[in-house]
């Protein structure tokens, strides 16, 4: 494949370098490809990588941030212990995230326990969040900074600390 | 890979709502005590995580001070406090130089407050972080870490030079010592309080 060709597994993404280019790194250093995970195989046959054997840009699918989904680095997870997943396959990194939420976390703790960068777990957070295994702390309907009643039970709280 | 909705709870099996989360930001440069700070309070040992930087911070980059940084992830603080059944407070320690920008918005995107660690001996290294919550109108206070009573300057001359508003609280403390700790937050709640009293009354 000629140097230029790789840009077309990736066409959307000028903008969202934050893990850099992967798929042009690993054609520039002539590693093999196939590597990368795929739907498919990728349920449990990757043991003998490490997270940072990927790029993180891989392991989101491209994707980066929390965005749509409104995963902050500060937002809540909790496994939902009500729900009987249908899929019981997630990939090693979101079985980690999963296993890290038994108690409500928040995004940054579970990226800090499982060694992955916050911007993968509020990804694959968000995918599980979706997908009803995890729950989220809910977004308030005002801003907790307005909210009065809120910030004198917050002083109250650090204050019996 | 989202899920049918069979996955869902049946109809009024409530599953406990996660806590409400609130966020305040420790800021300050390297060194000035952010991690001790988190950590006084923290119920946690304060924890490590990185994000990543990207290709643009990278080159907005001003570690012009001799300190060249080659890697391309940063190191972030925090450390949690359980409010109550359904308060949590989370801590960030964030780094406080220019080269650090690109988090900010994350970092800062609903956070209550925030409050900027002053070494007295390296002033400089607060601008970035006063610039930026003054920008985003974040409510602040100015806490001088006295390292161990290694006074070296009075609070108002720390004022006088960072040269904040009158009505920003700029308190003394002790990093190690979480009452004091707790303090500077109490300082920073009832701060943002009063906000939100006079936001009311508009």
């Amino acid at each position: 494949m000629s140097g230029a060709g790789g840009f077309d597994d990736e066409p959307e993404h000028e903008e969202e370098e934050s893990f850099g280019r992967p798929f042009l790194g690993r054609a520039m250093r002539a590693e093999p490809v196939e590597t990368v995970p795929t739907s498919e195989d990728h349920e449990g046959h990757e043991e003998h990588h490490t997270a940072a054997d990927h790029r993180p840009y891989l392991l989101t699918g491209g994707r980066t941030g929390g965005g749509e989904s409104g995963i902050g680095i500060e937002t809540l997870l909790v496994r939902d212990t009500a729900v009987i997943p249908r899929q019981t396959s997630w990939s090693p990194e979101m079985s980690k995230i999963i296993a890290a939420c038994d108690s409500a976390v928040a995004v940054a703790e579970v990226a800090a326990r499982i060694g992955l960068p916050i911007g993968v777990v509020q990804v694959l957070a968000g995918d599980l969040v979706t997908s009803g295994v995890l729950l989220r702390s809910m977004q308030p309907s005002m801003s907790l900074a307005d909210d009065v009643l809120f910030i004198e039970r917050l002083i109250n709280g650090v204050a019996a600390l | 890979m989202s899920l049918p909705s069979e996955t869902m709870n049946p109809a009024g099996t409530a599953t406990k709502r996660p806590p409400i989360p609130v966020k305040i930001l420790i800021s300050g440069g390297f060194g000035v005590g952010k991690t001790t700070t988190v950590g006084a309070l923290s119920e946690i040992s304060p924890l490590s995580t990185e994000a990543p930087m990207t290709s643009a911070a990278i080159g907005i980059d001003n570690a012009g001070d001799g300190s060249l940084k080659t890697t391309t992830t940063v190191a972030m603080d925090f450390g949690r406090v359980t409010i109550d059944d359904s308060i949590i407070l989370y801590m960030f320690g964030t780094p406080g130089q220019d080269r650090f920008g690109f988090m900010w918005n994350d970092l800062a995107d609903g956070a209550l407050g925030g409050v900027v660690l002053v070494d007295p001996s390296r002033l400089d290294d607060c601008y970035v972080a006063l610039d930026y919550f003054e920008k985003i109108k974040l409510p602040y206070v100015v806490a001088v870490n006295q390292f161990a009573g290694r006074a070296t300057m009075t609070l108002d001359e720390v004022r006088h030079a960072v040269n904040v508003d009158a009505d920003v609280p700029v308190v003394g403390i002790d990093a190690r010592s979480r009452e004091q700790v707790k303090t500077v937050v109490l300082t920073l709640l009832h701060r943002i309080l009063a906000r939100a009293k006079a936001r009311k009354g508009d």
